[in-house]
C-alpha cells in the first residue's frame, strides 16, 4: 500500500479539465468526472474528510497537476464539492455553520467536507455481516472496538471515520438490527439477530 | 475517544433491550480500549527515548530512568488489560449460562404442562379399552365371516375332487426316443494343419542358427 501510488485517469492530464467550462452540458460532464476522480482518490487512500483551503494551499496532487502546470481554483473546487453534496456523496462537516457561511461569504472557516465514497447503507451491511460472521450478535461492542479493534483489522471499515460509522449505526437501528446507547459520554452498540 | 451521542429518541421498548449487564460490559470494554490506546502511546514514548541515547551521560541516565519507569507502567497496563479481558469474558460466559438455565427451566415447565394432560391411570385405562375394542372387533369379524353349512361343505368337497380328476386327466407330452444324428468333426484336418506349422517354425529356427554360425566364423 505505501509503495503504490494512485494512478490518475487520462483526462487528469488535459488542460480543460481544470477550467470550469462555460457551456452547461460540458460543465455537467466535467463535474461528473471530477466527482468520480475525487471519490476514487479518497477511496484509494481511505480519506474520509477533505479540507478545501488546506488542499488548495498545500497544492494537493489531487487538484494540482504540475506536469501540465494546471491548478484547480478554490472557487471551482467549491462548486464541484457543492455538486457532489447535491448528489449525496459528500456532506459539510458542520451543517449549521454552513448557513452562517452563506451570510458571511468572507468567512473562510468550516471548509471541511465529509467524503462518502461508500454510503452509510453499504457500510452498515458490511459491519452487520462482520458482526454476524464473528458471532458477536447479542453482545455489546464499543465504537472504538469496531474501528480499531484487532478483530476488524482485515475489514474495510477498519479505522473508519467516526461520523460515518455513527451514520451507519443509525441505518442499522432503523432496521432494528442494533441499538446504540451511551454511558458517561461513551457510546456502545448491541447487535441483534433478525 | 469520548463521543457525546444523545439517544433521546429511543422509546421504552428499545430501552428494554439494553440491560444493566450490557451497560456494565460497555464500561469494561471502554476501560479495555483506553488501556490499549495507552499502550500505543507508551510504546511511542519508549521509541522516542531511544533516540536520546546519543546525548550526555547525565541526560542518558535520566532517559534510561524514564524508560524503565515507562516500561514498568507498560507492564502494569498489560496486567490490567488481561484482568479486564478476563472479567469481560467471565461476565459474558455468566450471561450465556443464565440464558441456558432459563431455557432449560422453560423446557422443563413445558414438559410438566404436557404431562399433566395425561396421567398413568388414564393411559392404562386407555390401553385396556383399546384391547377390549380390538377383541370385540375380532368377534364381530368371526360372526360376519359366515360359516358354511354341512351340505355346502359336501358340495365344495365334490367340486374339489372333480378338479383333481381333471388335473390328472391332462397328459404331459411324451419324450421323443429318436437319437440325435452323429456329426463328423474335422479334427484330423486341424491336427495335420498344426503339424505343418511346426515344420515351418523349425525351418526358420534352422536358418537363424546357420546365420549365427556364419557370423561367428567371419
Amino acid at each position: 500500500m505505501s509503495n503504490q501510488v494512485f494512478q490518475f485517469p487520462p483526462y487528469y492530464h488535459k488542460e480543460p479539465f481544470f477550467t470550469i467550462q462555460p457551456i452547461l452540458n460540458t460543465r455537467k460532464k466535467q463535474f461528473q468526472m471530477w466527482q468520480d476522480l475525487i471519490l476514487q482518490y479518497c477511496r484509494y487512500y481511505k480519506i474520509y474528510e477533505l479540507d478545501i483551503n488546506e488542499s488548495i494551499k498545500s497544492n494537493s496532487v489531487l487538484f494540482n497537476n504540475e506536469k501540465i502546470n494546471r491548478k484547480l481554483s478554490r472557487e471551482a473546487l467549491k462548486s464541484i464539492i457543492d455538486d457532489i453534496i447535491e448528489n449525496g456523496f459528500a456532506e459539510w462537516v458542520d451543517k449549521e455553520k454552513e448557513k452562517e457561511k452563506e451570510k458571511d461569504k468572507d468567512n473562510n472557516n468550516n471548509n471541511r467536507v465529509l467524503i462518502m465514497w461508500r454510503k452509510p447503507d453499504e457500510w452498515a451491511s458490511l459491519i452487520y455481516k462482520w458482526v454476524a460472521d464473528c458471532g458477536l450478535l447479542n453482545t455489546v461492542l464499543t465504537v472504538w472496538e469496531i474501528q480499531n479493534g484487532d478483530d476488524s483489522k482485515k475489514q474495510e471499515f477498519h479505522q473508519l471515520n467516526t461520523t460515518i460509522l455513527m451514520k451507519s449505526l443509525k441505518v442499522l437501528e432503523k432496521q432494528s438490527k442494533c441499538q446504540t446507547f451511551s454511558q458517561d459520554e461513551n457510546v456502545g452498540v448491541k447487535f441483534f439477530s433478525i | 475517544m469520548g463521543i457525546l451521542f444523545s439517544h433521546c429518541s429511543g422509546g421504552r421498548e428499545k430501552e428494554d433491550k439494553i440491560s444493566k449487564t450490557d451497560r456494565a460490559v460497555l464500561n469494561l470494554k471502554i476501560q479495555r480500549d483506553k488501556l490499549k490506546n495507552y499502550q500505543t502511546q507508551v510504546l511511542e514514548i519508549a521509541i522516542a527515548k531511544e533516540c536520546s541515547k546519543a546525548g550526555k551521560k547525565n541526560q542518558a541516565l535520566l532517559a534510561l530512568k524514564k524508560k524503565k519507569y515507562q516500561e514498568k507502567m507498560l507492564d502494569e497496563s498489560f496486567a490490567n488489560l488481561q484482568n479486564i479481558e478476563e472479567l469481560i469474558a467471565n461476565v459474558e460466559q455468566a450471561e450465556i449460562q443464565v440464558r441456558i438455565f432459563e431455557s432449560l427451566k422453560q423446557g422443563n415447565e413445558s414438559l410438566k404442562e404436557i404431562q399433566k394432560e395425561m396421567s398413568l391411570e388414564d393411559v392404562e385405562n386407555l390401553m385396556e379399552e383399546t384391547a377390549e375394542a380390538i377383541q370385540y372387533q375380532n368377534d364381530i369379524s368371526e360372526a360376519l365371516s359366515g360359516k358354511f353349512s354341512k351340505e355346502e361343505e359336501d358340495d365344495l368337497l365334490n367340486e374339489l375332487d372333480e378338479m383333481e380328476k381333471q388335473l390328472n386327466a391332462q397328459q404331459y407330452p411324451k419324450v421323443p426316443e429318436t437319437q440325435l444324428p452323429k456329426i463328423e468333426l474335422p479334427i484330423e484336418d486341424a491336427i495335420e494343419e498344426g503339424k505343418q506349422r511346426k515344420s515351418t517354425t523349425n525351418g526358420l529356427n534352422h536358418i537363424l542358427i546357420i546365420a549365427c554360425i556364419i557370423n561367428h566364423i567371419f
